[in-house]
């Protein structure tokens, strides 16, 4: 058996050891949606390395598969080494890179209260728009 | 000598009932293709655990989609809904390059389904609006559909959250449909 088991679905390969849902919330961070906040993620985005609760997930599917790749924690798949660079990385490494430089903007990050809309808003801005990325120093300043 | 209930409804109503089943990998845009084509709106999704079906009436048809989830473990779930599908719609996302061996895979693993032997092909080409899309020719060739000789089968290029393509795709079905 090559792939890491879920808990739920179990046929033919029955879990050895933690599931992925395990393995990948164990991580400080991971145990809420990187991007509002609610609890007990089950969705995750595997190129950002993040989790997701499913209202999320489905505004990052809206991004397309060039900025977002949404699978589920329990319902896909997850090869061992897709596990391993996912849990290497993780909600708060994202959030200090994606959101460095919120504080400048004066934008309020959402929770799982705000609307919909309020929720693609702050997603998009933050993954396409990449509007909270700290800006680097420039070159003139460090002379 | 009896009616069945399908012509009977045909008769009555002048409709003819056809059972059609969506697939395709998650994130293809079955949901919003399906509601597009009920609602004419594009709605906001999330992922679909279990189904969504609607009935849809379009040029004297009336068509029974099945929408059904597409994660990788759910899909075992789809030949539960094989039985008298008349047309089979295959979804998939031309933005996603990486997935495309994996939905052709998909596709040619259910095709081969006794259930689904006389049902017709329609492949929705989504996502036609990307950047990185690939184009109609393309898609054809990574899912081998010219390797389906015994099958009735046509692709065509939407983007479900603009509504193109979605009704030419069922001009199609209900022009092979109507034939039987």
């Amino acid at each position: 058996c090559s792939k890491v088991s879920a808990p739920s679905v179990g046929r033919e390969c029955p879990p050895e050891g933690p599931s992925v849902l395990q393995q990948v919330l164990r991580l400080p961070g991971n145990e809420r949606c990187c991007d509002c906040g609610r609890a007990d993620p089950r969705w995750a985005s595997i190129n950002l390395g993040i989790t997701l609760c499913i209202e999320c997930s489905g505004i990052h599917r809206g991004l397309g598969v060039h900025h977002s790749k949404v699978r589920s924690l329990t319902l896909d798949s997850w090869e061992p080494e897709l596990l391993k660079l996912f849990c290497a990385l993780g909600n708060v490494a994202n959030n200090h890179i994606y959101e460095a430089g919120r504080d400048v903007t004066g934008v309020n990050k959402v929770t799982a209260e705000s609307s919909r809309q309020q929720k693609e808003q702050w997603i998009k801005a933050k993954y396409v728009e990449k509007r909270f990325l700290k800006e680097l120093p420039s070159p003139a300043s460090c002379t | 000598m009896g009616l069945s209930i399908s012509s009977l409804f045909q008769r009555l109503f002048g409709k003819k009932a056809v059972r059609i089943l969506m697939v395709g990998l998650d994130a293809a845009g079955k949901t919003t293709i399906l509601y597009k084509l009920k609602l004419g709106e594009i709605v906001t999704t999330i992922p679909t655990i279990g189904f969504n079906v609607e009935t849809v009436e379009y040029k004297n048809i009336s068509f029974t989609v099945w929408d059904v989830g597409g994660q990788d473990k759910i899909r075992p779930l789809w030949r539960h809904y094989f039985q008298n599908t008349q047309g089979l719609i295959f979804v998939v996302d031309t933005n996603d390059r990486e997935r495309i061996q994996e939905a052709s895979a998909e596709l040619h693993k259910i095709i081969q389904e006794d259930e689904l032997k006389d049902a017709v092909l329609l492949v929705f080409a989504n996502k036609q609006d990307l950047p990185n899309a690939m184009t109609i020719s393309d898609v054809t060739e990574k899912l081998g559909l010219n390797s389906f000789h015994n099958r009735t089968w046509y692709v065509h290029g939407t983007c479900a959250v603009q509504g193109s393509g979605l009704y030419e795709g069922l001009d199609w079905l209900s022009g092979e449909l109507s034939k039987s």
